[in-house]
């Protein structure tokens, strides 16, 4: 029952857009008040594609995902798969949530094995789970329960639980947060190494900088509430990534500057206001941008002068006066 | 040092002993009242009696003294009641309280009854279940799975209802689909809630198997009290409530076992 993947190497094909989102608002509404949480959110997602967001807290993010998982129902505008309004959840579409879902009842291998459950040979899922058991190298906690695991541990079941599904479209919020840095890179090389694999598309939700210039093929820059779309960056930088690249650094200092300013100084509103002119990108098109394609220079000077175009930065301003 | 306090704890009060320090500090404070003579024995017979009547009444042959050989009888009797209404609640309680907990057309459409017929005390439905089905089996059955439907039902919907929606959630996009889910993620979901209101149920079962079979029926642990009662034998009045106490803890002790018996969620996570 292996789904079969048809890209051999998706990572260097421009694909056409797996996920797509158009005007995407969400309220909700809570007694008399109705608050909105994600303000005309356009983006795509290329099929193979590795998309970070981040944003800060109470952004939306988990919303956003609610959304691409069918969980929640957009409120207007269109969430689309394959071109598919996306309605239900599905095998296709997998979340490793931001929060403990394990089920406390089953064992760390009964979680793993749980979506493949009557859906395989018992002796080839009983192989599959051992290889994700170690993938994520869980083999010797394999009969413990969520109870009795720890939170980093706890994180990488619900990753290997929806890996071992292979689904198209993997949606994870901040799946490496309880990690220490050197698990954390391994996962990330795990991740990294099995997306290379399979070529699934990837929102990847977090917090941490250095993790999305490490995995992204872009990067979108969420907006404090309400949630909107204020910049993108495609990173263009060759795998595996490090911190010795040249680029890196500049990516770096560039997030910090557009993140920092977003959660740290939120009075500082001259930056904002024209993100244009301080980054010297070109406003995102509301269309999907076919922006795989330029990232994928193995040459760090030419990346270094692609940079600039590449970024693309929303030219609304973020208070409008309406 | 709290290891030290710990170690001693454990040392001097071995956890199994715990439990039986309640009744035999009553059990002597009885035997030491009674043997004061301060309390006639017709309103509270000497513990030695009491062990008396309960040995004839369990043990010997029938014809050797009043209630004696009985015993196997009126268990048997009572068991099938509470058993038949017992399973009776969970037949109705069980599934309603998982819809009712799930769907908010259903919760909307019962709680307000449901809630209203539970103000209603048991004992008031029993001239009512006397006129409808008689002296016997059928009232104590029905009064039984009254009874002991509204813990199973209330305690079911709660649980349910407080499932956490991240495990449907992760149910449904592995692909697991509405009827499957209730089995393998709602019911171990909310499993806790389940024992608690089975337990409940099963407590409550005993007390109106007694109120129905205090109506005049001839076997049954209840109906040995009540008999007791008229030819004014307080020792086996004394005697059928212990007996009671003690199968209603056995049998709650039973549920629990069969309970962990066959749900692995049950085993896991009470
Ligand atoms: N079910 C809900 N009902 C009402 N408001 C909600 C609901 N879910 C989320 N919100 C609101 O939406 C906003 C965004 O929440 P969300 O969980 O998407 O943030 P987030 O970006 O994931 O934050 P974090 O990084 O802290 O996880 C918050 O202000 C929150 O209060
Ligand atoms: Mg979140």
């Amino acid at each position: 029952m292996k789904r079969e993947h048809t890209q051999q190497n998706p990572v260097n094909q421009p694909g056409s857009p797996a996920l797509e989102v158009l005007h995407l608002s969400k309220h909700f509404e809570l007694g008399e008040t109705s608050t909105l949480v994600l303000d005309d959110i356009t983006f795509c997602a290329g099929a193979g594609e590795l998309v970070c967001i981040i944003g800060c807290s109470g952004c939306g993010k988990t919303t956003l995902l609610n959304i691409l998982a069918g969980f929640i129902p957009p409120g207007s505008g269109s969430v689309k798969m394959d071109g598919n309004p996306i309605e239900r959840p599905g095998p296709e579409r997998c979340v490793v949530f931001q929060e403990d879902a394990l089920f406390p009842w089953l064992s760390v291998r009964e979680n793993i094995a749980f979506g493949l459950k009557r859906r395989m040979k018992k002796k080839l899922l009983d192989l599959e789970v051992e290889r994700f058991l170690a993938l994520v190298g869980l083999n010797e906690f394999r009969d413990h329960l969520p109870c009795e695991i720890s939170g980093g541990m706890k994180q990488r079941v619900a990753l290997a639980r929806v890996l071992i599904l292979k689904p198209q479209v993997l949606l994870m919020d901040e799946p490496f947060v309880s990690l220490d840095y050197h698990l954390r890179k391994e996962m990330q090389n795990l991740l990294v190494s099995l997306w290379k694999e399979l070529g699934q598309t990837i929102i990847f939700v977090t917090h941490d900088i250095d993790e999305a210039i490490t995995l992204a093929d872009r990067i979108i820059v969420m907006d404090i509430a309400p949630g909107r779309i204020n910049q993108e960056f495609n990173v263009g930088l060759p795998r595996p990534r490090s911190e010795e690249q040249t680029g890196y650094i500049f990516f770096r200092k560039k997030l910090l500057s557009s993140y920092g300013a977003l959660s740290f100084n939120p009075d500082q509103t001259t930056i904002r206001d024209n993100p244009q002119e301080v980054w010297g990108g070109n406003p995102v098109s509301k269309h999907c941008s076919s922006s795989k394609a330029s990232g994928r220079m193995h040459n760090p000077e030419i990346i270094c002068q692609l940079f600039d175009n590449q970024d693309k930065a929303i030219g609304r301003k973020r208070y409008p006066e309406s | 040092m709290q290891q030290k306090k710990h170690g001693k704890e454990s040392g001097k009060w071995s956890p199994s002993m715990l439990p039986w320090i309640i009744p035999g500090v009553l059990f002597g404070l009885w035997i030491s009242l009674s043997q004061t003579g301060l309390i006639p024995s017709y309103l509270l017979p000497h513990p030695v009696d009491i062990l008396k009547t309960g040995y004839t009444y369990i043990f010997s042959a029938p014809g050797d003294a009043p209630y004696s050989g009985r015993f196997l009888g009126d268990l048997f009797a009572s068991v099938a009641r509470v058993f038949l209404g017992f399973t009776l609640a969970i037949l109705i309680g069980f599934p309603l309280g998982v819809l009712s907990g799930r769907l908010a057309l259903i919760s909307q459409l019962c709680n307000t009854f449901i809630n209203a017929l539970r103000a209603v005390p048991g004992i008031t439905w029993l001239p009512l279940a006397l006129v409808w089905f008689g002296i016997g089996m059928k009232t104590t059955v029905f009064l039984v799975s009254l009874a002991a439907f509204f813990p199973i039902y209330l305690n079911i919907a709660a649980g349910a209802s407080q499932v956490n929606p991240r495990l449907l959630q992760a149910g449904a996009m592995m692909g697991i689909r509405r009827i499957r889910g209730t089995f393998s993620i709602l019911i171990p979901g909310c499993m806790p809630h389940i024992l608690t209101g089975l337990r409940l149920g099963l407590g409550i079962s005993w007390a109106y198997l007694v109120l129905g079979e205090l109506t005049g029926v001839p076997n049954g642990l209840g109906a040995v009290i009540m008999d007791a009662r008229m030819l004014g034998r307080v020792d086996m009045i004394v005697v059928g409530m212990m007996l009671i106490a003690i199968v209603g803890k056995l049998s709650d002790g039973l549920l629990v076992i069969a309970m962990k018996g066959f749900f692995r969620s049950a085993r896991r996570m009470v």
